[in-house]
């Protein structure tokens, strides 16, 4: 066993041993030119902020806007009811500050949706891509290749879920919840700094989990695919008479993916530029969620290894040795009392931590392994107080408090006969203070005004004061008009601040935080109780981008270095006809501005375009089709990808038999090949996608 | 060969005789059929008496005008809260059985006002939470302290006394409903209604009803209409039964009959679709005893 030699900051810079000298310590979109700047950030509240945030989102009524006044006679008793049929418009919440999409258990269950990244892309104004290892999401014409999801605060009931090292958020299957624990899923588009801090930048995803009363019981659920994938996973939750709540799952599985996938750059390897069952995925969760009275304890483990078929790093073509662990875990008590008052206020402590293993295999010039270790872990506390002042004022305060308690990050190269030499060997924690406000100002029925502000302080660079403003018209029950306004900040990550490997990068703890301003306006139509049309307008301006350079030394480093200016709308249309048959209608199209900066860094497609169509069948079956349209874009060297769609279609029998039901999904129905650009760690210029998959899921309820 | 003038008489006899005859005069406040159906009641029971519907006048001068025409042994029945009203302002000297009312309207105190409400006694109310939901131990009850205290503390007792312990939630306005439902949402195992117009009618319902969808909570709702619109059941009175039990105030305020039987039926329908999300599991001999079954 050869001793670690740490490589000393003052050594002269040589070239690695491993050609690219890429890791993914430096990648968490680091190593390389472009920024992935994931900043730290507060989460903020549980449940009860983003609901908050997206003012009362689902149980939005109204009876807020006035309407026409109740009868106040008998006739209440047996006036028409309008049959609640979980109509997929009791979201948005009309007077919520921002543009709002809520995808339910239903949607999730209907499409066949297998990870939050799936659930996200056929989202208007999402677009999502995979490279064989994390999945990454652009929005808004914006999309940088190795981004990992850090301009999104994803949030699992309201507890962030991005790490506080890469600020990654993990929508595959390296996600920390099993897709069957969704309840619903709110995206508020838009900044959101106000209220929760640093990353919001596009917005922020909160996953709403399944409680024990939606389980009731238990449930099993098995899964296989055509190409030998296999995954199970059982839940058992109850609702106690008298309020104790509790719900616990576990799942795991693995998926061989493409056995034989071929890059033509490695055309001249042992191989022929195939990567034979290189594309292993295997993963495991579990998560517990218990109440009772005002006390909620959540907590969430998940683990996932993945082979890497891509040779990223310059690795080994075809060495299946090559792979990444990432592991992440998190508890989380909180405490919601409600005064007879009608104010509300809550604390909450969370510990978190996120580990990642990489090794990276080369042979050549000499066999050498690179191994990537991060350990993490930081304690959060926050407060938070809501109260309803008259009928006019709604009001939402609280603080934030963040330290990490340990940060361990070490890149070493093993040599077959050498000892050990550590590159990089990081330490350096961060700790975060924040404080927010918000208030919602009802100044007569039908108009509201919302305004938030929030200060936060990190350490090493001044603070961040964020503010948010929207002004909400609703012209008659049936008509709403926003007009929004924010701005939003990231601070630069651990990776960005401190990464150093002596030998092609080097740290820049003078990184500052990137800034976004967005002016928006939304505007939302129904048209009777089946048809709802959604259109918005935005412009925003990134300053201050975080990228990757070279500096004058020829040392990658990070720096605030571009900026984006993009003006975007997009239009959605969906609606309910007899019989259950649901329809949905999105596109969306954004232009840069000529003053933007940050052109060959972003790579999102500048249209899309999304249809879905969900019917029943012969009333035992239900059918669903999306297809999910991205247009033309260009790979980092300014190759153009041609547009391109990708078809989904699932058959779900919802009753096969007493509490058995079945689902069999086909994504990428038709085969197609479709392609994405790649990053800089790539050989490649783009990557195909994955190929067509069936996967059959069965799922028993015992109550 | 009778004399004209003994023809007179005997006319004006039977006709003072005629218009002496005890009379209910009915006065719903509107055509529906739930209306009708409590007309029917009255009729059922009064038959003895002539039983006269009257659309409820458009003008108050019109409705006092009928309210003074009318026969001495006349006793005015109006249906509904815009009849009830209407005759309580025109102050007649009649006897008054006011019917089909979610609150009392009238003159209290009055020896000549009687009202029937459509309220349920709260014990059958909690009876049948128990006997639908044996499992319960809470129950939230929404309103509006300034319209339904004293019905919020009457329910409460009775759901105690059912072994169910009440959540008390208080909405003043429409507005606060949202943070009531809030405090529920935790606390208490299904939500009770209650005649209480702030909290439950037709536009909170949906607030109401996503709420009980959203964290399945079952409602337990006033009348069909809601059971239909996704409570897990509703309780109301029968309205040809409250419309017997009406006309038995009625003929007792004209001096016939005995004293009124006390409401026994039921009108009770159940929603299997929110049953089952609910994850509510209800016997086929329960479900048999509802009278109407939504699925």
């Amino acid at each position: 066993m050869h001793s670690v030699t740490a490589l000393r900051s003052d050594e002269p810079h040589r070239s690695r041993p491993v050609a690219g000298a890429c890791r993914r310590l430096c990648a968490a979109g680091a190593c390389r030119r472009v920024g992935t700047a994931v900043p730290r950030s507060r989460v903020r509240a549980p449940v009860r902020l983003c609901r908050t945030a997206v003012a009362w989102l689902a149980i939005a009524t109204p009876v807020a806007f006035g309407g026409s006044t109740d009868p106040a006679d008998e006739r209440a008793l047996f006036s028409d009811i309008p049959v609640f049929a979980a109509s997929r418009f009791e979201q948005p919440a009309a007077d919520a500050p921002a543009d709002v999409t809520v995808i339910t258990a239903a949607d999730i269950e209907r499409f066949g949706y297998r990870t939050l990244a799936e659930v996200l892309r056929a989202v208007r104004g999402f677009s999502a891509s995979y490279d064989y290892n994390y999945s990454y999401l652009g929005t808004r014409g914006f999309a940088l290749t190795g981004d990992y999801n850090t301009r999104l605060l994803l949030l699992l009931d309201g507890h962030r879920l991005n790490d506080n090292v890469y600020d990654q958020a993990l929508l595959g299957q390296e996600g920390v919840l099993d897709i069957a624990l969704i309840d619903r899923i709110e995206i508020v588009r838009g900044p959101s700094s106000s209220l929760y801090g640093s990353n919001a930048l596009f917005g922020v995803i909160n996953i709403v989990s399944r409680r024990g009363r939606d389980v009731q019981g238990a449930t099993v659920r098995v899964e296989a695919s055509g190409r030998g994938g296999t995954a199970a996973g059982a839940t058992v939750g109850q609702r106690l008479p008298g309020g104790t709540e509790y719900l616990i799952a576990v799942g795991a599985g693995r998926d061989p993916g493409e056995k034989r996938l071929y890059f033509s750059e490695f055309a001249d390897t042992p191989s022929g530029g195939f990567a034979l069952d290189a594309d292993t995925d295997r993963w495991r969760r579990a998560f517990t969620r218990v109440r009772h009275a005002d006390l909620e304890i959540t907590a969430g483990f998940s683990q996932r290894l993945k082979s890497l078929p891509t040779a990223p790093f310059g690795t080994t073509f075809n060495d299946k040795r090559t792979q990444t662990l990432d592991e992440r875990s998190f508890l989380r008590l909180a405490y919601n009392h409600a005064l007879d008052s009608g104010a509300h206020w809550e604390v909450r402590g969370s510990f978190d931590e996120y580990r990642f293993a990489g090794d990276y295999y080369q042979d050549a010039p000499t066999p050498v392994v690179t191994r990537d270790r991060v350990v993490s872990r930081w304690l959060a506390l926050g407060a938070e107080w809501s109260q309803r002042l008259g009928s006019e004022h709604r009001l939402v305060a609280g603080l934030e408090w963040e330290r990490d308690v340990l940060t361990n990050f070490t890149s070493t190269d093993t040599h077959a006969d050498a000892a050990p030499i550590r590159y990089a060997d990081i330490h350096n924690g961060s700790a975060h203070q924040g404080v927010y406000a918000q208030d919602e100002w009802r100044l007569r029925d039908g108009l509201l005004v919302s305004f938030g502000l929030r200060y936060d302080r990190y350490r090493g660079f001044p603070g961040e004061v964020s503010p948010r403003a929207a002004l909400v018209y609703q012209l008659d029950p049936e008509t709403t008009f926003k007009l929004l306004y924010g701005h939003a900040f990231r601070a630069p990550n651990l990776n960005e601040l401190h990464y150093f490997d002596g030998s092609s990068s080097r740290a820049n703890p003078k990184l500052r935080p990137e800034h976004v301003r967005t002016a928006e306006l939304v505007v939302a139509r129904r048209f009777g109780p089946l048809v709802q049309v959604t259109a918005n307008l935005y412009r925003y301006r990134i300053t201050g981008l975080i990228t990757q350079d070279e500096n004058q030394e020829d040392f990658l480093t990070f720096g605030n270095n571009a900026q984006v200016a993009i003006v975007g709308g997009s239009l959605g249309l969906e609606g309910q006809l007899a019989r259950g048959l649901v329809w949905k209608l999105g596109v969306s199209r954004d232009v840069p501005r000529a003053d933007w900066a940050a052109r060959d860094l972003i790579v999102a497609a500048r249209v899309q375009a999304k249809a879905a169509l969900a019917a029943p069948v012969r009333e035992l079956a239900h059918l669903a089709v999306e297809a999910l349209y991205d247009g033309p874009r260009h790979t980092l060297a300014g190759q153009r990808i041609g547009g391109q769609t990708l078809t989904n279609v699932t058959i779900t029998l919802p009753a096969l038999a007493d509490g058995v039901k079945a689902r069999l999904s086909a994504y990428n129905a038709f085969d197609r090949r479709l392609a994405v650009p790649a990053g800089p760690e790539f050989e490649q210029t783009v990557l195909t996608q994955p190929r067509r998959s069936v996967w059959l899921n069965l799922e028993a309820s015992f109550q | 060969m009778m004399r004209p003038g003994w023809i007179l008489l005997s006319w004006l006899t039977l006709a003072g005789a005629a218009l002496a005859e005890p009379r209910v005069l009915v006065v719903p406040s509107f055509g529906d059929p739930p209306y009708q159906g409590v007309l029917a009641g009255i009729r059922q029971v009064a038959f003895e008496v002539r039983v006269d519907s009257q659309a409820l006048p458009p003008t108050r001068e019109a409705l006092e005008r009928l309210v003074k025409e009318a026969a001495p042994d006349t006793v005015l029945v109006p249906l509904g809260s815009r009849a009830a009203q209407a005759i309580a302002e025109a102050n007649p000297a009649l006897p008054v059985v006011a019917c089909f009312l979610l609150n009392a309207i009238g003159p209290k105190g009055n020896p000549s006002w009687q009202t029937a409400t459509l309220e349920l006694p709260p014990d059958i109310q909690a009876n049948w939470i128990r006997r639908v939901l044996p499992t319960a131990r809470t129950a939230g009850i929404l309103y509006n302290p300034a319209e339904s205290a004293a019905r919020a503390e009457a329910l409460a007792g009775a759901l105690r006394r059912a072994g169910l312990s009440p959540q008390l939630a208080e909405a003043p306005r429409p507005v606060d409903i949202t943070t009531a439902l809030e405090h529920l949402r935790d606390r208490a195992d299904l939500l009770v209604s209650i005649p209480d117009l702030t909290v439950f009618n037709p536009i909170t319902a949906k607030t109401i009803m996503l709420f009980s969808y959203r964290h399945r909570v079952p409602v337990i709702g006033l009348s069909q209409a809601w059971a239909r619109a996704g409570a897990l059941f509703s309780l109301e009175w029968d309205h040809e039964e409250h419309g017997r039990y009406c006309g038995q105030l009625a003929l007792k305020a004209l001096g016939i009959g005995g004293r009124a039987q006390p409401q026994r039926k039921l009108l009770t329908s159940v929603n299997l679709r929110a049953a089952a999300h609910m994850h509510v599991v209800l016997p086929p001999d329960l479900v048999g005893m509802f009278s109407t079954v939504f699925d």
